[in-house]
């Protein structure tokens, strides 16, 4: 009876095995989302409107643990990406994205001076501090994003800031990947066009 | 295999070859990437888990097996058990080593991990930075001062011309810019030494913060483009023409010398790698652990899938000759096993596929031959079943091999299994069985090839007569090859019986034939004798003559009494047979010996209603007539009794039983044998015929007739068909 069942089960895992395969995917991924919710956020998008074009600058509460700074001092670079869209909203699917933005940044411990030096790899500007905590105080100020004003009145602007483990050294990708210290990523954060 | 089997098993190989080459690849980039190649570093993820992924798929499939390998066995498939032990053989003959391998590729790469940074390389990466930074202060003072001394000129200049002055200063220095900055912070001015630098530098607000409360601010820093050091200054200065305090700042930005600055950059770059590596020191052994963990995983499961299609390839003709040769244990040699190889083990089927061919070819022939020898069996048997002779074959330990249904009957045991038992059985079940078992037993004992022997069985006063052949058999003739004997038996009391009458007829016609014909003329020449010389001889001759005389007359009258008793045995008038009952004959033949013989008490137990009978009336009262007479001459006492009973017979159907007893001294043992035959009689001056005419008379009408003794004296009994209309 037994040898029965396990059989049929050997047979419907066979079969099954793709389906199974899926699921444990897809679970994992919901597992991984839920444990993911970020600690750190953006508490509100400036926008200005210049001419024709739109100045979007984001205001950070930006928290990093002990870890994210001993990697620092250590002479790793940690590099962010700020997204920011504008899109508008459709009623049951998905958004109507008009433009998306992307502003690379980096932070590295400058040793010969002792300086926490923040940079746009963009446009290689960047701020140097001799706090750290300094650092993530003014850290938003090099994140603008210049959007083309829309005609529609319905645009709403979006932003938000993941840390780029995959810029992160080799061997410390996987650590990291279930790693809560290094889970700064912020949510999106969106507001409408006035 | 069929070709669409055959075509499933070579794409399953491929998808798994497939999976491993993929496997594989991922964990060479998987290793390139932890050596720190920057084009496999955004992979990286994305290859561990694919290499996860194909660990798990292969786990699946290995579990999937060894489940299949686990049901094969629980119903106990042939060459199941051989996989099971290949299998176990290739695990641990392959896990061993690459545990080994993994154990001293981890300590030896977490020691080489750890030779990495050594203190002596610590101290002079540290020394090298501490000189660096003590040769850049002096660079920043340098630079402080040169700052210092342009906002001290400046601050003597009016507030308008500040900025016309600032590019003659930056000549006179070696600054690469000078900035003017408002106490608002606004840059009022920029002097840049290249002049297609257009790009305005504001000083950090930490810097700005230093500045207004009189404080210099120095500090050395990374250039725009990463790699070039620079030297900030940012000093305030105080315009010392205006009443009113005012106040602006001056910032310098001065770059080091592109040698000096080689040499502080690589010291920076270089402390910087060391201080990283060291800091993943752990990851790092964490990471080629992981990965030699995948390695020696993939190594294992490669093993097990092998070791599973390698005892599957080496067991499958096994198992295929396993099934083969079951198949022929239960006789069907049409079995072929496919030669799917040319080693040892195609070879090992080849030979079982002729084998399997010879031993068809073999088996057709025997069983030809066994359906021949059957048919024959059977024909034998037929044969025997129809043999009026009983036939047994006993073996030379006595037993009975072999007897047909008529030994059965003619030794009276139909109802009784005699075979395989002792040829002794016959005399303890049938006690007049004995003479023939001692003759049987006998003949086993000595060895003649063929012999012939008549016996007499006597049972019950009922005399048989055995006419028994037998042969010897030969030793390897018999199933137990023991030799024996086949014995061939008649019961010839019948044919006997018949040749005797046969005989005593011819005797009986011979003697009325030649006798009878003299008797007269004697009797005639007797009787003229007496009359023609009574009367003339004288009176003493003539006595002697008229006795003379007289005496051959009544002896010719008793022969001719004898004679045509003899007559009539030898030659019975034609019965005329009438349908009709015995009651009344039987009751008449009583009443007449009652009124002339009145001593006798008959006893009539007559079956009513009675049956008819088909008889010749006249005979059946001679009969009847003959048996009472013999009844009352063999009387001893004057109290002669007899009893005729009729009655329907038990045991054959359509047969009246008559029955007539009497209370004498019954049938003397010596005359038993032969009763019935002519001049047989234990009385005097009888002729002997009175019971052969009752014989022949009983079976002139069908009938048998048998005679013994009871307890109260001799018992005549006779069997008669009933008419059937």
């Amino acid at each position: 009876m037994l040898f029965e069942k396990m059989h049929k089960l050997n047979q419907i895992f066979k079969h099954k095995s793709e389906s199974f395969f899926i699921g444990i995917f897809i679970f994992f991924i919901i597992f991984y989302c839920s444990i993911a919710l970020a600690k750190n956020n953006i508490i509100l998008l400036n926008t200005v409107s210049k001419s024709s074009k739109l100045i979007v600058n984001p205001t950070i509460n930006f928290q990093v643990s002990d870890k994210i700074k001993e990697a620092i001092d250590n002479g790793i670079r940690i590099q962010f990406i700020a997204k920011a869209e504008t899109f508008i909203e459709k009623n049951w699917w998905f958004d109507e994205t008009l433009e998306s933005q992307k502003v690379n940044l980096e932070v590295y411990y400058f040793i010969m001076s002792k300086l926490y030096v923040v940079k746009n790899r963009d446009t290689n500007e960047q701020l140097s501090f001799n706090n750290f905590d300094d650092l993530w105080i003014e850290f938003e100020k090099l994140i603008n994003f210049e959007f083309n004003q829309a005609d529609n009145s319905d645009v709403f602007v979006k932003c938000r800031i993941v840390l780029d483990k995959g810029a992160l050294p080799t061997a410390m990708q996987l650590p990291v990947l279930f790693d809560d210290d290094w889970d700064i990523n912020t949510e999106w954060f969106q507001r409408k066009v006035n | 295999m069929n070709k669409l089997s055959k075509y499933r098993t070579i794409y399953k190989n491929i998808l798994i070859l497939l999976l491993i080459g993929i496997l594989l690849f991922s964990l060479y980039l998987l290793g390139e990437a932890v050596k720190g190649a920057e084009q496999f570093n955004r992979i990286y993820l994305w290859l561990f888990g694919a290499s996860i992924l194909a660990v798990v798929i292969l786990s699946i499939i290995i579990i999937q097996r060894l489940v299949w390998l686990f049901i094969k066995r629980k119903n106990k498939e042939p060459g199941i058990k051989l996989t099971s032990r290949m299998v176990s053989t290739f695990i641990f003959l392959s896990l061993p080593p690459v545990l080994i391998v993994y154990i001293f590729s981890t300590q030896f790469l977490n020691s080489y991990i750890d030779s990495w940074f050594d203190t002596k390389t610590d101290k002079a990466l540290n020394d090298s930075l501490k000189l660096g930074q003590i040769f850049l202060e002096v660079q920043t003072k340098q630079a402080l001062a040169q700052t210092k001394n342009i906002a001290q000129k400046l601050g003597e200049i009016d507030e308008p011309r500040q900025a016309i002055y600032l590019d003659k200063y930056l000549e006179e220095s070696t600054a690469y810019s000078l900035t003017l900055i408002s106490a608002s912070e606004k840059i009022i001015y920029q002097a840049n030494s290249d002049i297609f630098d257009l790009s305005s530098d504001s000083p950090p607000l930490s810097a700005i913060r230093d500045a207004r409360s009189g404080l210099n601010f120095t500090r050395i820093e990374p250039g725009k483009s990463g790699n070039q050091l620079q030297i900030r200054t940012l000093v305030r200065f105080d315009n010392e023409l205006k009443i009113t305090s005012s106040y602006r700042f001056l910032q310098g930005i001065f770059t080091i010398n592109p040698e000096y600055n080689a040499l502080a950059n690589s010291i920076e770059v270089a402390l910087m790698d060391y201080n990283q590596q060291k800091y993943q020191r752990e990851q790092l052994k964490k990471s080629f652990s992981i990965i030699l963990g995948l390695v020696l995983l993939l190594s294992t499961l490669l093993a097990l899938i092998r070791a599973f299609s390698s005892a599957r390839n080496l067991v499958a003709p096994i198992s295929l000759l396993s099934k083969a040769t079951a198949s022929i244990a239960i006789g069907d040699y049409s079995q072929k096993v496919p030669v799917s190889s040319k080693d040892e083990i195609g070879f090992l089927v080849k030979s079982f596929n002729t084998m399997s061919s010879q031993i068809a070819a073999s088996s057709a022939l025997a069983h030809r031959a066994q359906t021949d020898a059957l048919s024959q069996k059977w024909y034998l048997q037929n044969v025997l079943l129809h043999l009026s002779s009983g036939v047994l074959s006993i073996n030379s330990e006595q037993r009975i091999l072999m007897a047909n249904s008529a030994a059965g009957k003619i030794l009276g045991l139909q109802d009784k299994d005699i075979l395989n038992q002792n040829i002794e059985f016959l005399a303890i079940k049938n006690s007049s069985l004995l003479p023939l078992v001692e003759l049987l037993l006998t003949k086993l004992e000595d060895h003649n090839e063929e012999w012939h022997q008549e016996i007499l069985l006597i049972d019950n006063n009922t005399r048989r007569i055995l006419v028994v052949r037998g042969s010897r058999i030969p030793d390897n003739e018999t199933e137990e090859s023991e030799g024996g004997l086949v014995v061939v038996f008649d019961d010839e009391t019948i044919i006997n019986q018949a040749q005797r009458d046969a005989a005593w007829s011819e005797v009986a016609r011979r003697l009325a034939h030649e006798v009878k014909n003299p008797l007269t003329p004697i009797q005639l020449s007797a009787e003229r004798l007496q009359l023609r010389f009574l009367n003339k001889l004288p009176p003493e001759d003539k006595d002697v003559l008229d006795r003379a005389t007289q005496t051959i007359i009544s002896q010719v009258e008793n022969l001719k009494t004898l004679v045509n008793a003899f007559s009539d045995y030898a030659k019975a008038p034609e019965l005329k047979r009438e349908a009709g009952g015995l009651n009344q004959l039987i009751k008449n033949s009583v009443d007449l010996y009652f009124v002339s013989n009145a001593g006798i008490d008959f006893t009539l137990d007559l079956i009513e209603p009675e049956p008819i009978m088909f008889i010749d009336k006249v005979r059946f009262s001679q009969l009847l007539t003959n048996l009472i007479k013999n009844s009352q001459e063999s009387a001893t006492s004057n109290n002669i009794k007899i009893t005729i009973k009729t009655s329907i017979s038990k045991s054959i159907d359509n047969v009246l039983i008559l029955r007539l007893s009497d209370n004498g001294p019954g049938f003397s043992e010596k005359i038993m044998e032969h009763l019935f035959e002519p001049y047989e009689t234990t009385k005097t001056g009888g002729s002997g015929l009175g019971l052969a005419i009752v014989k022949k008379i009983v079976e002139e009408h069908g009938g048998n007739i048998k005679a013994y003794n009871d307890e109260t004296g001799a018992v005549i009994e006779i069997s008669l068909p009933i008419y059937k209309r």
